[in-house]
């Protein structure tokens, strides 16, 4: 472990701790680095990478471990792994709602979906242990960049353009010759000058550089990750993010959620637009083979303040202070919220419509409609018919064992009724249970019938409530991590270093893409009458296809 | 005019793909022949005018729907597969190989031949896809997917060449299970389209998961059905009738899209007869028999290209696949992230070429280890386009 | 970089990760429990009755201890400890203990059928919360949930699910300690 800068024997530059290539004139002066570990000494820059301490405290024990990159890569394996996990049966967010997540698991998956849920994997991704791991992916971006980025960033600042004979042999593309003439080198430093080098010089040494901003990219693409980490995290603080589901019958108003009773929201009217069938369009074909299509659904909305501030459940005294159509894709703003179309239901009923017929199927009197939410108990027919309402169930289970219709729920999707016929003309009252397509007669030979006529549907919106004021941060940070990666993988660090003190040395690296760099390089050399430059890598390779 | 429109894109379509079956003839004549650079240039001239068919193709439905045509499973593949032949010429144009082809080609035909399975009608848009960012996130997506499939190509390549013919190892054995994956796309396109073909269709009533009543059409015999699935003949418009049809009787929640994994069990029945088959008729290991069209190959140049495609593709993936798709989700259903199954496997496509660029630049995973991990890549880039696709059912599934 | 500075950027960094996780770990455990508990407050709230009589709770629980039970006709438990809880209430209507009802997002027609259907006179005084305001202020889940509440207004007993004739006594006795 090196506590010691280290000073270079050639040009006697001090360099920090651990430095393997001097930052000043490139000489090779610690061999003794983890060559397993730091296959290329030029990655950053013969650089020392990792600051190491001699008493080493916890803090500088986890810090390490972190900036390890093959940690990294496990922790990012991890959480990949992890998240597939989350795949395997559906979230709960994306279970039916209303639904106890216990039952649906392991009604619909068996043991396995109880297992999955007892594991928690049905709301993997605010876990504990989700959330740790990306702790750790945090921790281990900021370690890795700081321990790298920051002595990068001070050899590259302070880089020298003269650089030992060793330094140029060490590089992978090179090109000596001996017998070049000035003139000709002149030539190249003006062929590298149009290809926009930026040239440094110190006598007869030259650095070309261009691209070097490439280097910075991985740097700015962690702290891009880094910011939308910390959004991410933001996301469990209380009041940064709501997803509240709205659900308002058409006609009906309701109460804002997580406004403190604040707003309310009153569906006026639900449009649902369809395709039409049979056009003639060239999507006829589709159409045809399933159910209406919708091509837009809206709800027309009021909203409303809440004047009064009295308790829960009291009658609120509401002001209108906003109307709007709310589309899918066109959500209705307030304060930090946003109110989007989301899906809508109608598989519920509003309201069914009878009239009642003699023996002789004529209709008596008038059709009346029985408002499926809050029906009445007597409907006048003519002047001597009345029907009475002696029970109802707006969603049909069983009867009871007192003969009472029970209900499986408050929702009219499978109506009942007792009907009861009062006529002048019957001695005694007629008696009939109705249910969807089946009427059953309760007294024995009855002279009139109720007949069902029509039905409406309950269209109830289905809007999102939302509030995320994570999001702009979240995005903000994925537009940096985008610029960093671009940046990184978009452009190339090219550095020529060329010593024309005895002809012409040439010495070139670049942090990816050698083919690029080899393509310029040639065709500025051999312009000018120069061979291809030679490539270590390639040396390699002819040796490897021979063997 | 519309119906015109259609018209001339479906046959657009339909000629590239046969143009592009063409060209692998003077592909291949190139690598071993003597007039080389004449027949590479027939074949990618070839490829060219296919590629513009494509196009074509693109544009004319777009004309006839009124909305790009990224909207279902056929188009989305259809893009990938237009992709693929674009990364393909893009690689020619700065690397010109000619190897690469081969490869590269008779993937994206495999791709288009399993798409064209899938409806090929044109349906209007529903609300939640009414949006500009459909084109932009779709378009981008599969850009970067043709891109990053390169480096897979490269890769398999790369294999190919390296893994000697008679040895006996881990990596042999996954090339030749590489190769029976292969084997099973093809054994799944053609009992497909055959079944089609002699209109095979057995239709079962079942309940789906949001209570309703659905028909899934079976053309291929039910072996995996949904939980109390009714045998029902289609007597037109909505009439059905009870039947009595083949079922062998497992049965699943529909949670799980039955008769999806149904076409995938017997795609590997199939393709594992097939490829029976084939190795007895070959006497050796399928990928032997292909390993002579990688003998020309250039390995330093495979590795670059495996590795350029990936630094590439993946920002235009993290933009596209990612920031885009974020940007609309949040507009069509107020959320940018869900965590549904296809933005959850987006998202470990992402991790896992974070991971790929991590080893190759920070830990030296070059060469071989990383041709593995291209083909890896493309294999889990395949998995959300289908398993997520077909046999997960949900918001974020085309069919 | 300088020794302390590295240190001063270790230590920095790691503490407010591990700060961060942490808070980030409580909040996201304690939405978990976002249902009302034993020992919280009792949310004040003011709800019609079925004979269309104004009922706050912060009023009433100045001199009784309440017991709200939250119902709907269509569930079964609920349906069936009615009359218990009705003659519990008979019994104990001298004590310092009321025993009201909420009927979940129900119209009157539906409550008055079943009451007809029960054949008793009702002592236990119903109210109506036709918006589910109060059931959601409560964070109410399964039905019925019955709530204790003393004079303090804090909860002091909660159950899900249906009660015994036991657990009525036991709700009993609680609100009046």
């Amino acid at each position: 472990m090196e506590l010691k800068e280290i000073k270079c024997p050639h040009c006697g530059h001090v360099n920090p701790p651990g430095t393997q290539l001097c930052q000043s004139c490139g000489l090779m002066i610690n061999e003794d680095y983890d060559k397993n570990k730091i296959k290329d000494v030029m990655r950053y820059d013969g650089s020392a990478v990792r600051s190491k301490v001699k008493s080493q405290s916890i803090f500088d024990k986890i810090w390490i471990f972190f900036t390890s990159i093959r940690n990294g890569v496990i922790i990012i394996a991890l959480i990949a792994i992890a998240a597939s996990i989350g795949t395997i049966l559906p979230q709960q967010y994306f279970i039916p709602i209303g639904v106890d997540p216990e039952t649906y698991y392991s009604d619909n998956y068996g043991t396995f979906g109880l297992i999955y849920y007892k594991f928690g994997f049905h709301n993997l991704y605010s876990s504990w242990w989700f959330v740790l791991l990306n702790a750790m992916l945090a921790l281990s971006i900021i370690a890795a960049s700081v321990d790298r980025g920051v002595p990068l960033y001070k050899s590259l600042k302070n880089q020298r353009a003269k650089k030992h004979p060793s330094f140029f042999k060490r590089q992978r593309i090179t090109l000596n010759s001996e017998t070049a003439d000035s003139e000709d080198v002149n030539k190249i430093i003006d062929g590298l000058k149009s290809k926009r080098y930026k040239l440094t010089e110190e006598g007869p040494h030259l650095l070309f550089e261009k691209g070097r901003l490439s280097r910075w990219g991985p740097y700015i693409n962690h702290t891009g990750l880094i910011i939308i980490l910390i959004g991410s995290m933001l996301r469990f603080f209380p009041g940064m993010y709501i997803d509240e589901i709205l659900y308002v019958p058409e006609g009906e108003t309701v109460e804002v959620p997580t406004t403190d009773n604040k707003y309310y929201i009153k569906n006026e009217k639900f449009i649902l637009d369809t395709y039409e069938k049979d056009s003639g369009s060239v999507f006829d074909k589709s159409l045809a083979m399933q159910g209406d299509l919708a091509s837009n659904y809206q709800t027309n909305i009021t909203f409303y303040e809440n004047l009064s501030s009295d308790v829960v459940g009291s009658e609120p005294d509401l002001k209108e202070i906003d109307t709007d159509e709310i589309r899918v894709n066109h959500p209705f703003k307030f304060e930090n919220y946003d109110i989007y179309q989301s899906s809508f239901d109608n598989s519920s009923m509003k309201s069914m419509t009878f009239k009642l017929v003699d023996k002789n199927d004529k209709q008596v009197g008038e059709e009346f409609t029985v408002d499926l939410k809050d029906p009445e108990s007597t409907y006048e027919i003519d002047e001597q018919t009345n029907i009475e309402l002696r029970a109802y169930a707006p969603d049909f289970q069983e009867i009871g064992e007192r003969g009472e219709l029970i209900s499986q729920s408050p929702v009219a999707r499978n109506p009942a009724f007792v009907f009861q016929v009062n006529n002048d003309s019957l001695t005694t009252p007629e008696i009939s249970l109705l249910q969807i397509q089946n009427t059953d007669e309760i007294t024995p030979n009855n002279e009139y019938k109720v007949k069902f006529v029509s039905m409406e549907n309950q269209i109830a919106t289905v809007l999102t409530l939302k509030k995320d004021l994570t999001m702009h941060l979240i995005a903000v940070g994925f537009i940096i991590f985008l610029i960093g990666v671009f940046i990184g993988s978009y452009i190339n660090h090219r550095r020529i270093w060329i010593n024309k003190e005895n002809g012409l040395s040439l010495a070139a690296h670049t942090n990816k893409n050698y083919y690029g760099l080899k393509k310029e390089l040639n065709s500025v050399l051999n312009e000018n009458g120069f061979d291809f430059v030679n490539d270590k890598d390639e040396a390699e390779h002819d040796d490897r296809m021979k063997g | 005019m519309q119906h015109t429109f259609l018209q001339i894109s479906n046959t657009s379509i339909f000629i590239a793909f046969i143009l592009l079956l063409i060209a692998l003839v003077p592909l291949a004549l190139s690598i071993r022949s003597k007039h080389e650079e004449r027949n590479s240039k027939i074949a990618v001239g070839i490829v060219i005018v296919a590629f513009i068919l494509e196009l074509v193709y693109f544009a004319f439905r777009w004309a006839a729907t009124g909305h790009a045509p990224v909207s279902n499973l056929f188009e989305f593949i259809a893009m990938f597969s237009i992709m693929l032949i674009a990364g393909y010429l893009i690689t020619y144009v700065y690397y010109k190989t000619k190897v690469f082809g081969l490869f590269a080609i008779p993937i994206s035909l495999i791709l288009l031949g399993y798409g064209s399975i899938f409806s090929t009608d044109v349906a209007p848009l529903i609300p939640a896809l009414q949006s500009n960012w459909l084109f932009i996130h779709v378009t981008t997506v599969t850009l970067s997917y043709g891109i990053l499939s390169m480096s897979a190509v490269a890769g398999f390549i790369y294999l190919l060449k390296i893994i000697p013919a008679d040895e006996k190892s881990l990596r042999a054995r996954m090339l030749e299970f590489l190769m029976w994956n292969i084997v099973v796309v093809f054994a799944f396109i053609i009992s497909i389209s055959v079944m089609r073909g002699i209109g095979y269709q057995n239709d079962f009533l079942y309940v789906d998961q949001t209570g309703n009543n659905a028909i899934a059409e079976y053309h291929l015999p039910s072996l995996i059905n949904y939980n109390d699935a009714q045998a029902v003949n289609h007597l037109g418009d909505n009439q059905y009738e009870a039947a009595d049809h083949f079922n062998l009787g497992i049965s699943l929640p529909p949670i799980i899209k039955a008769h999806s994994l149904n076409t995938v069990v017997w795609s590997i029945i199939l393709g594992t007869v097939l490829y029976g088959i084939l190795r007895l008729g070959f006497r050796r290991r399928l990928y032997t028999v292909v390993k002579p069209l990688a003998k020309s190959a250039d390995l330093n140049l495979m590795d670059d290209i495996g590795y350029r495609s990936v630094i590439i593709g993946y920002p235009l993936f993290a933009l596209g696949g990612l920031f885009f798709a974020a940007i609309w989700a949040q507009e069509a259903w107020s959320r940018f992230w869900g965590w549904d199954p296809k933005e959850t496997w987006a998202f470990i496509t992402f991790m896992f070429y974070t991971i790929f660029l991590h080893l190759r630049l920070n830990i030296g995973y070059e060469g071989e280890k990383s041709a593995w991990l291209a083909v890896i890549g493309f294999l889990i880039i395949l998995f959300n386009m289908i398993a997520i696709n077909l046999i997960v059912a949900g918001l974020h599934s085309y069919a | 970089m300088k020794k302390r500075t590295r240190n001063i950027i270790r230590v920095s960094t790691i503490v407010a990760i591990v700060v961060l996780t942490g808070i980030t770990l409580w909040f996201n455990f304690t939405k978990d429990n976002a249902t009302t508990k034993v020992g919280d407050k009792a949310v004040d709230f003011k709800l019609k009755s079925l004979e269309g009589e104004e009922f706050q709770l912060h009023e009433v629980t100045k001199d009784k201890g309440v017991i709200i039970n939250f119902w709907g006709t269509w569930c079964k438990p609920c349906r069936e400890e009615m009359p218990d809880l009705n003659r519990a209430q008979v019994d104990h209507n001298d004590d310092d203990v009321i025993i009201i009802t909420v009927n979940v997002s129900e119209k009157p027609q539906q409550i008055e059928q079943f009451l007809r259907g029960l054949g008793e006179d009702m002592s236990l005084t119903m109210l109506l919360d036709p918006n589910r305001s109060v059931t959601k202020a409560y964070n109410i889940g399964p039905l019925p949930t019955t709530i204790a509440i003393d004079k303090n207004n804090k909860i002091v007993k909660k159950q899900e699910y249906q009660l015994s004739k036991q657990d009525i006594e036991s709700f009993i006795e609680a609100v009046q300690e």
